[in-house]
């Protein structure tokens, strides 16, 4: 299948305000698109818009051909998975029982529990390198577990589209690289992922095209070396930076410095 | 501390609840103030069946098991059947294990239904109070449903409020009726108020045994539902379920089994209560097998606080609603102090 998610000039307004404006883009299969853009700049709305838990004013988002809103809920979360960036859940579920909940697009409201769920399960489970914790409670985990627990859930969803608002905001370093490393993985299985970062870095390190928001606005599109200038990020975030780059990777390092009060920018 | 969270397997848990139930119905059979066999009490339910004879058996003893104690046993089963499954839906629709059948004002809205009856003498050939305590509960659950919505969407914290403030309007309306009552109807009102299982009959039994497997059916047919609705609004949608939709069937859905119930028992507190939160320790918060699990155990705590509060202070007859608070309160309180070291509220 050429999954493919294709949104076009899309715009939404929440409470008369116009959150998203005229928005062109379009993802390809087994890319990691990162969406990047200051606070407000309407990273979430578009990712709820590409998932369908939000109706577009004007435009459509298209999955494969077809348009989101006009997929049934069931169908669509068949095909594409969404973590919000703060999951909370209500009781005290078992780490397997919570990615199991992830079949539930899967299986009709009687239907019993079949080899295929509970593999679909499996799977997940390991590839997240959850099975040793799959009995725990979810409230015994650290942050950095309990985001790979809602990784594992949308991947037992089997989806072709899995998209991520900020997978790594509260986690430390190594839980960060160790998420990201995992999300590349699957990537590189042919899953297609777009991601919300507040990290410029690590965007630009796990991401194939980076695509910059400014109030609501799409402003860039592109590789990360060729979007994550230090131009484009004093434009969109107004704070200067240096950008070091070698044959490999890139740096983007905030020149700020304090001044009695307030963080500005020299 | 144990790292695993233990959970009962089904093939032990559901045929112990379903034993449960069954010994709690046999001894809610045979015990009372007048001392029929259990052999005796088998040997007249077998006769009414149409299976054995009916000649060696006690006329006085039939008529106790068969118009008195069978009716109110299986009528108490149907209701704590009732309470068990629509507190685990409530807990399941707010998230929230402190949620009860009546959060929306049922049984407030269902007292000062009662109360009107009792005030105004209606009668209705016997149907008066049932219609009255059933209409009334309906109406608050609705005025909560109407007062509660948010921009055309029902906001748990709206409904929660508005259930809150109807409340206490429809048990000031109660107050207000005690007051204008007489000796006999002030004891009617307040009886009815404790909740019992003492006006149980076949012919209520009948009315309710449809709307208790009916509406049983339907929830079970929406445990895979109220999983997805644990992840919250958006964590439901994104798993292809439409929580607003979803929630406004299983409100109707627990206004009409909740009414039905408390239209024949009264305000019967704590099961609805304690038994989901209860069983959740024991099988955990799947809904596909929560959902049975409460079922089995509600009918089972109703029937054998029944029993007890009939045979306690024997011939005095204590409202059940007395016995389930006395065993439920203390349980709930240990629950909350032992179980969780984080807390799962």
């Amino acid at each position: 299948m050429n999954d493919n998610i294709a949104i076009e000039s899309l715009s939404f307004a929440y409470n008369g305000q116009r959150v998203l404006r005229d928005i062109d883009l379009e993802v390809k299969p087994g890319e990691l698109l990162a969406l990047i853009g200051p606070n407000g700049s309407g990273k979430t709305t578009l990712l709820r818009q590409i998932s369908g838990a939000l109706r577009p004013a004007r435009g459509a988002v298209y999955l494969d051909g077809q348009e989101v809103a006009r997929l049934k809920p069931a169908e669509l979360a068949r095909r594409l998975a969404a973590l919000e960036q703060e999951q909370s859940v209500g009781f005290d579920y078992t780490v397997r029982e919570l990615v199991s909940l992830g079949r539930i697009p899967h299986r009709g409201r009687l239907s019993r529990w079949r080899p295929e769920d509970e593999s679909a399960v499996e799977r997940a489970l390991k590839s997240t390198g959850l099975q040793e914790l799959a009995r725990r409670s979810l409230q015994q985990l650290s942050g950095g577990e309990r985001r790979r627990v809602f990784l594992a859930m949308a991947l037992a969803q089997e989806p072709q589209v899995l998209l991520l608002d900020e997978p790594t905001a509260h986690l430390d370093l190594k839980y960060q690289l160790e998420l990201l490393g995992l999300v590349r993985g699957l990537v590189a299985r042919g899953l297609t992922v777009i991601a919300a970062f507040h990290d410029l870095n690590l965007a630009a390190r796990y991401s194939d095209r980076v695509a910059a928001l400014s109030r609501g606005r799409l402003v860039a599109l592109g590789s990360p070396r060729d979007v994550l200038t230090a131009d484009l990020i004093e434009s969109v975030w107004e704070v200067q930076v240096q950008v070091l780059e070698d044959q490999e990777s890139f740096w983007i390092i905030p020149r700020a410095r304090y001044s009695g009060r307030l963080l500005v920018s020299s | 501390m144990t790292p695993h969270l233990r959970r009962a397997r089904p093939m032990v848990i559901f045929p112990t609840l379903a034993v449960g139930l069954l010994a709690s119905l046999a001894v809610g059979v045979a015990v009372g103030p007048v001392a029929i066999s259990p052999g005796e009490s088998l040997r007249i339910i077998l006769a009414q069946l149409g299976l054995g004879g009916v000649g060696a058996l006690d006329a006085a003893h039939r008529l106790i098991i068969t118009q008195i104690r069978l009716p109110r046993a299986l009528t108490g089963a149907l209701i704590g059947l009732i309470l068990g499954l629509s507190g685990t839906v409530m807990q399941g629709i707010f998230r929230n294990p402190l949620a009860s059948p009546y959060l929306l004002g049922i049984a407030s809205g269902a007292s000062a239904g009662a109360a009107l009856v009792i005030v105004l003498h209606w009668q209705l050939g016997g149907m008066g109070l049932p219609l009255g305590a059933f209409l009334g509960s309906t109406l608050a659950v609705i005025s909560v449903y109407r007062l509660g919505m948010r921009a055309g969407r029902t906001s748990p914290y709206g409904l929660i409020l508005a259930g809150i403030a109807l409340g206490a309007l429809f048990s000031a309306l109660t107050s207000f009726l005690i007051t204008l009552s007489s000796g006999t109807q002030l004891r009617e009102i307040v009886f009815w108020l404790m909740g019992g299982l003492g006006r149980s009959n076949w012919h209520y039994l009948r009315l309710l045994t449809p709307v208790a497997l009916g509406g049983a059916a339907l929830v079970f047919a929406l445990s895979r539902d109220l999983n997805a609705l644990a992840l919250g609004e958006t964590g439901a949608r994104h798993l292809g379920i439409e929580p607003e939709q979803l929630r406004r069937f299983l409100l109707a859905l627990v206004t009409l089994l909740t009414g039905a119930a408390v239209a024949i028992s009264g305000t019967i507190g704590f099961v609805g209560l304690i038994t989901p939160h209860a069983l959740r320790l024991i099988v955990g918060p799947d809904h596909r097998l929560l959902l049975p699990a409460t079922a089995l155990a509600g009918a089972a705590f109703l029937v054998l606080s029944d029993t007890l509060a009939r045979t306690l202070l024997s011939p005095v007859e204590l409202p059940v609603g007395i016995i389930t608070a006395f065993v439920g309160a203390p349980f709930f309180l240990y629950l909350l102090v032992s179980s969780r070291p984080e807390g799962s509220i």
